[in-house]
């Protein structure tokens, strides 16, 4: 009897378990449908905000990675920057843009002394320096031998070594006599009396542009060979010399503006760094070289 | 039952918290990148204040390197120990940085070094490194700056091997640069206005101490062009003779015009350079102290010649050797006699030309001028008795009798048969204004002229084939003529002539080193176009001019303004850079000490 009334409250309650009604089903659906919304709106605002947030932080650290990167660079540039367009050719005169790019000279090696054996003649296109660290095999692409005393400033066609000196051939020839050798007088001017000290440096030509949204770096100014520093950059031509209010310019300078990226990669909703780095002024520090 | 029940709230909390992780993990991820973030914009911040500050402490550095070395100029190259002290090169303090509270400063100092740029011993003296010619040379020394800026990871404040600090390792080269002052087609220690009419070209390189003023697409600056001040593509304040819209110039390939530090003559900070030329012994008190680095033999020309003539208000001739001393037709010393003989018979007194420029200022145009005629030093270093230094011959020639203020008693030296130089060139030297009459330095005789004089260029375009401005056979020699005002006369000068005079083609090659009247006042001061002056009407005709034109300081005695009317008609102006003068310079030339900021890098 009392497992007979065992076996009928359990049915009762199963009865009672299926017999949800309807209107019960749809308001239990109701405020799961909200509450899940609420959440679901939630997440996504926070997701939103998150893509957001990450997009933005991304675009400053690129911009500003790619900045900090040029503007290190600019400092130690060795020549007076000149702009260019996207084939990294000069812009026309008066050249101070804007323009989508900049290259200028950095150093290199050295400084070098010349070979004090045989004086240098105007016409011959190579010149010896005593270089035992310098990379004979590395590419010359880029690379510029200056004598910065003699006014001369020529880009590297090869180098081959020879013991501890380098000859260092040129497209061009010397153009200025150089003399080296020591006459043996003893009157104490330098490369009269036994040591030349004259000395000579390596540079290298760098570029950074903007071609198709993206800064890129050439580190020997070829083209084709250039690593992307920052990406989605709005901007086309962000580089320009600044003008003086009298009309001229002081040339110790690259005015960069307009660098300014978006994001895609998270977010798909292109937030930009807006104008961050609107006409931050960049001196280089110093001139070792005559030509741009 | 009760089992399936517990399984049903055992997943929901499993999902809860799934959800909960995944969020956290989200959030979690995001704090991260956002610190990471913040991390990197705070060091690269903080990179960038150090290096700031390093390169603020090598600039003290270079400042106050270059003061001492000013201080010291009778010593070519001081050694690193001259630097050390604190009071020669102060360390900077924390108030020069404002809104900078944490920093440390250390390795801060001028050392020597060598030509690789490597540091030497504080005792030893920097090695020199050559420059074209034995009066061209460096010396180099390096400013060195480690600056020290903890972040929030920091664990030992002002350490350099803590990774949590950031490090600036600052270094500057600086380069003590010794030159002629004749290796540029214009060396300008004033302002600088170049404002030519027709096509001008500056074959060479140009400076200015000053600012540099260009206002013309007819010029093309075809060198290397700097300035201390700032470029204007404009006139000068003051200027009343230009009412054109200033037009930008034309410059060589890859040379635009850019700022240069300025360079310092003779490496001594002076307010006034005409002091080189002036006899001390005749000036109003005060006018040239004794104390004046100036009055010093290594740089005065009046202590500083190998002859020394000077010419009284009675035209008396006076004549010293190298020495100083006296020479008169009774010295026992064979090449005073010689000396003596040269100049009496060089030398003629007495004579005046019309100066209208002058004449237009000052009131007075009659110029009395003593002539030196330059074929009988010519002659005498090349006769086979002749026992005169000429090896870099230096005249001091001075009409002591000038008033200094070229108001009244308007005196000038004139060279005269220049055509042919001694062998080891020749440079005149006069406190008053020097004309240079004819063909100067281009091998011309009474029957040979130059091709530049024959068939001379229009412009000194560089498509164009220069016109020689010598004769056959001929080099030219180092020269400069050094004086209070250049004016060039040409071949067909007498002293007869009248401003409406024809000119003919004429070539001087020579430096210059002289003085302007400078701009203000409504008036030009001429520009470098008109830096050797005029007098005659050159329309149509060609002054061919290879040299290098020098301005130290403003004219004392030729002060007439440029612009007057009934002076000159221009000239054709083929001018060119001497750059034979790049290896050799012309005797006793004036020379300038650039310190310069050299390589700057980050060890």
């Amino acid at each position: 009897m009392r497992l007979r009334k065992m076996q009928f409250s359990l049915a009762l309650k199963k009865q009672r378990a299926a017999a949800f009604t309807l209107v019960e089903m749809m308001v239990a659906i109701g405020v799961f449908t909200l509450a899940g919304g609420l959440i679901f709106s939630f997440l996504n605002t926070g997701m939103v905000l998150y893509a957001k947030n990450t997009a933005m932080n991304s675009a400053h650290q690129q911009a500003r990675t790619g900045v900090d990167q040029m503007l290190a660079n600019i400092h130690a540039s060795v020549s007076i920057p000149q702009l260019v367009d996207t084939n990294l050719a000069p812009i026309a005169a008066p050249g101070t843009g804007p323009a989508a790019g900049v290259d200028f000279q950095q150093f290199d090696g050295g400084p070098y002394l010349l070979y004090t054996g045989a004086n240098v003649a105007a016409t011959q296109n190579y010149i010896a320096i005593l270089a035992p660290d310098l990379d004979a095999n590395q590419s010359v692409a880029g690379l510029r031998f200056n004598i910065p005393s003699h006014k001369v400033e020529q880009d590297v066609a090869s180098i081959v070594a020879y013991g501890s000196y380098r000859i260092i051939f040129f497209s061009n020839p010397v153009g200025v006599d150089i003399i080296t050798k020591a006459d043996g007088s003893g009157n104490g001017d330098g490369n009269k009396d036994g040591t030349s000290n004259i000395i000579g440096f390596t540079t290298h030509r760098v570029s950074y542009a903007v071609i198709a949204k993206e800064l890129r770096y050439f580190p020997t100014n070829d083209p084709l060979t250039y690593r992307v520093i920052a990406r989605n950059l709005i901007a086309t031509t962000p580089f320009q010399i600044l003008f003086n209010q009298n009309g001229g310019t002081d040339l110790r300078s690259v005015g960069a503006v307009n660098l300014t990226t978006s994001d895609s990669q998270y977010s798909n909703r292109g937030f930009a760094a807006v104008n961050m780095f609107i006409n931050s002024y960049i001196p280089f520090r110093s001139r070792l070289t005559v030509f741009q | 039952m009760r089992r399936h029940s517990e399984e049903r709230s055992g997943n929901a909390l499993i999902v809860t918290l799934v959800t909960i992780a995944v969020v956290s993990g989200f959030v979690a991820l995001s704090i991260d990148l956002t610190r990471s973030v913040s991390r990197n914009v705070q060091r690269s911040l903080l990179l960038r204040q150090a290096i700031n500050i390093g390169d603020a402490a090598t600039e003290m550095a270079f400042a106050d390197w270059r003061a001492t070395c000013i201080k010291n100029y009778a010593n070519p190259a001081p050694k690193g120990s001259t630097f050390n002290a604190a009071s020669v090169v102060p360390s900077p303090s924390p108030g020069n940085f404002p809104g900078v509270s944490k920093y440390t400063l250390t390795n801060f100092a001028v050392v020597g070094v060598d030509s690789s740029w490597e540091p030497i011993a504080d005792d030893l003296i920097p090695p020199k490194t050559m420059g074209p010619n034995p009066q061209n040379y460096s010396y180099y020394y390096m400013a060195t700056a480690d600056v020290i800026v903890p972040t929030l990871t920091s664990k030992i404040v002002g350490s350099a091997t803590d990774s949590g600090n950031v490090v600036a390792k600052v270094r500057r080269i600086l380069e003590k640069y010794r030159h002629n002052k004749t290796d540029k087609a214009i060396d300008y220690r004033d302002d600088l206005e170049i404002h030519p009419g027709p096509t001008f070209v500056v074959n060479g390189d140009v400076h200015t101490n000053g600012d540099l003023y260009t206002a013309h697409s007819s010029l093309t600056l075809n060198g290397s062009t700097s300035f201390s001040g700032k470029w204007s593509v404009g006139f000068m304040a003051g200027d009343g003779q230009h009412s054109e819209s200033p037009t930008m110039p034309s410059w060589g390939t890859g040379e635009p015009p850019a700022w240069e530090q300025a360079s310092v003559p003779f490496g001594i900070d002076v307010n006034d350079y005409h002091g080189l030329i002036e006899n001390p012994t005749t000036l109003p008190n005060g006018t040239l102290a004794t104390s004046d680095p100036l009055y010093k033999s290594s740089y005065s020309y009046k202590d500083n010649y190998t002859f020394m003539v000077t010419i009284d208000a009675s035209n008396n001739i006076e004549v010293r050797n190298s020495a100083g001393k006296i020479v008169t037709n009774k010295s026992k010393n064979p090449k005073d006699l010689q000396t003596y003989n040269l100049f009496q018979d060089a030398i003629t007194t007495n004579e005046n030309i019309t100066d209208n420029r002058e004449g237009a200022t000052t009131g007075t145009s009659s110029i009395r001028v003593v002539t030196l005629d330059v074929s009988a030093l010519t002659a005498q270093a090349a006769d086979s008795g002749n026992k005169i230094d000429f090896s870099a011959p230096i005249i001091y020639i001075t009409d002591t009798s000038a008033d200094p203020t070229g108001m009244t008693n308007k005196r000038a030296v004139r060279l005269k048969n220049g055509g042919s130089l001694p062998p080891n060139g020749l440079t005149i030297a006069s406190s008053n204004p020097v004309y240079i009459q004819g063909d100067y330095n281009t091998g011309t005789t009474a029957s040979v002229k130059p091709e530049s004089d024959t068939s001379p260029d229009a412009t000194n375009a560089p498509s164009s084939n220069p016109a020689s401005p010598t004769v056959s056979g001929y080099d030219r020699k180092p020269a400069a003529v050094i004086a209070d005002a250049v004016t060039i006369l040409s071949n067909s000068w007498l002293d007869t002539n009248t401003p409406n005079s024809t000119a003919s083609n004429t070539t001087v090659n020579t430096a210059i080193v002289a003085g302007i009247v400078p701009t203000g006042d409504g008036y030009y001061s001429g520009g470098a176009e008109n830096f050797p002056r005029f007098l005659e009407n050159w329309a149509g005709k060609t002054l061919t001019y290879y040299g290098s034109m020098i301005e130290l300081f403003n004219s004392k005695q030729a002060i007439g303004h440029w612009g007057a009317g009934n002076v000159y008609a221009a000239p054709n102006r083929a001018w060119y850079f001497d750059k034979n003068f790049l290896s050799h310079p012309p005797p006793g030339v004036p020379y300038d000490v650039d310190y310069r900021r050299g390589r700057w890098f980050m060890q």
